[in-house]
């Protein structure tokens, strides 16, 4: 078991994020599976594969390229390689909200282990959005399913709901808190 | 006399549940107490080097329209112990001890089957298609599969 661990790292040493099979990203789903992947990984074999922290940091300098916007919010359906030509960006208007709110426990995570505050700060401005608008949005306590990351407005649209497209969002609440102290998620969440 | 002492007895009773429902109120705070020490973490094994003026292309070379001039500070990071939630099984009979290892058996093997499928055919790749053993990259194309499950696997037995 040990020695397959040891090759299936050493195959992933192999991986090339300057080369991609796509045109757009999709960031939650690349956090999730990558990012969240090389993290818990690293974790659950104590940290003794630090190439699995370096793909970890690697993929999280690509991601945090997507919050490189006037009002810092995540391009969530993001065109890369305008990105990584140096082209500027703006957060979309519609997006969803788990897409949006299903970020913190990887790059929370991110930021303990490097060390490097980016991470964290790039999810908590999130964060800060979320729990200034929630009582004021047309079902105070919950966000709707579609946000506006352009304008910074979490309160106008009118559909709502804990299943899929907004279910992570709740989801990650409670975990990264368990996962961190924070006043700030706490009081989401009692709310 | 009989009267009396079958009141005494309800009193008996109802200072008991009033004791016990007052210390049972209680309980969150006294376990609260308990789970309050925070405990440091170990010490972080040393930081992977990136070397970024390697002449490769880094994405922490690009340089940013918008940059943040001033970081959030990471909110302290504590271990709290939290109270065990998970059901206490008693103890377990041999035809339920029977049952119980033949399903993980049977979740093991597709577990296997799957990996090796994704192993044979489609290695490095994000996904196998589990009939035709196509491979697929719907996630970048950077072993989604592989990367994905490598967080369950050192918890698994040899497969």
């Amino acid at each position: 078991m040990t020695e397959q661990f040891a090759h299936a790292v050493e195959a992933l040493n192999q991986i090339d994020f300057s080369t991609c099979s796509l045109d757009e990203l999709n960031v939650f789903e690349t956090t999730i599976r990558y990012l969240g992947g090389f993290l818990s990984a690293y974790d659950l074999s104590n940290g003794q594969y630090p190439s699995l922290l370096t793909k970890a940091i690697e993929m999280g300098d690509m991601l945090y390229m997507a919050f490189d916007t006037p009002n810092r919010m995540p391009i969530t359906r993001w065109d890369f390689k305008a990105a990584a030509r140096g082209d500027a960006q703006v957060a979309p208007e519609g997006i969803l909200v788990a897409e949006l709110g299903s970020l913190t426990l990887e790059f929370t995570r991110l930021s303990q282990l490097s060390g490097d505050p980016k991470y964290y700060d790039a999810v908590q401005r999130i964060m800060d959005i979320f729990e200034t608008q929630q009582n004021a949005t047309k079902l105070p306590g919950m966000w709707p399913v579609v946000v506006n990351a352009k304008d910074l407005d979490f309160t106008a649209a009118t559909g709502f709901t804990i299943g899929g497209m907004a279910d992570s969002a709740y989801e990650y609440l409670p975990k990264v808190t368990r996962m961190r102290v924070s006043s700030t998620l706490r009081g989401l969440i009692e709310k | 006399m009989a009267k009396l002492s079958i009141r005494r007895k309800i009193l008996a009773l109802c200072i008991s549940c009033a004791i016990i429902f007052f210390l049972y109120s209680q309980w969150p705070v006294l376990d609260g107490e308990r789970f309050r020490q925070p405990t440091p973490l170990p010490p972080a094994p040393a930081l992977p080097k990136i070397d970024l003026n390697d002449g490769k292309f880094h994405w922490a070379n690009v340089r940013q329209h918008y940059p943040v001039t001033s970081f959030r500070a990471l909110p302290e990071h504590t271990r709290r112990k939290v109270p065990k939630i998970q059901f206490a099984f008693g103890t377990e009979s041999p035809k339920a001890r029977d049952e119980r290892l033949q399903r993980q058996q049977v979740v093991k093997d597709h577990f296997t089957h799957a990996f090796r499928g994704y192993e044979k055919f489609a290695w490095l790749r994000d996904e196998v298609a589990p009939l035709s053993g196509r491979a697929f990259n719907p996630f970048g194309g950077w072993a989604a599969t592989l990367v994905d499950s490598l967080g369950m696997r050192p918890s698994c037995p040899r497969i």
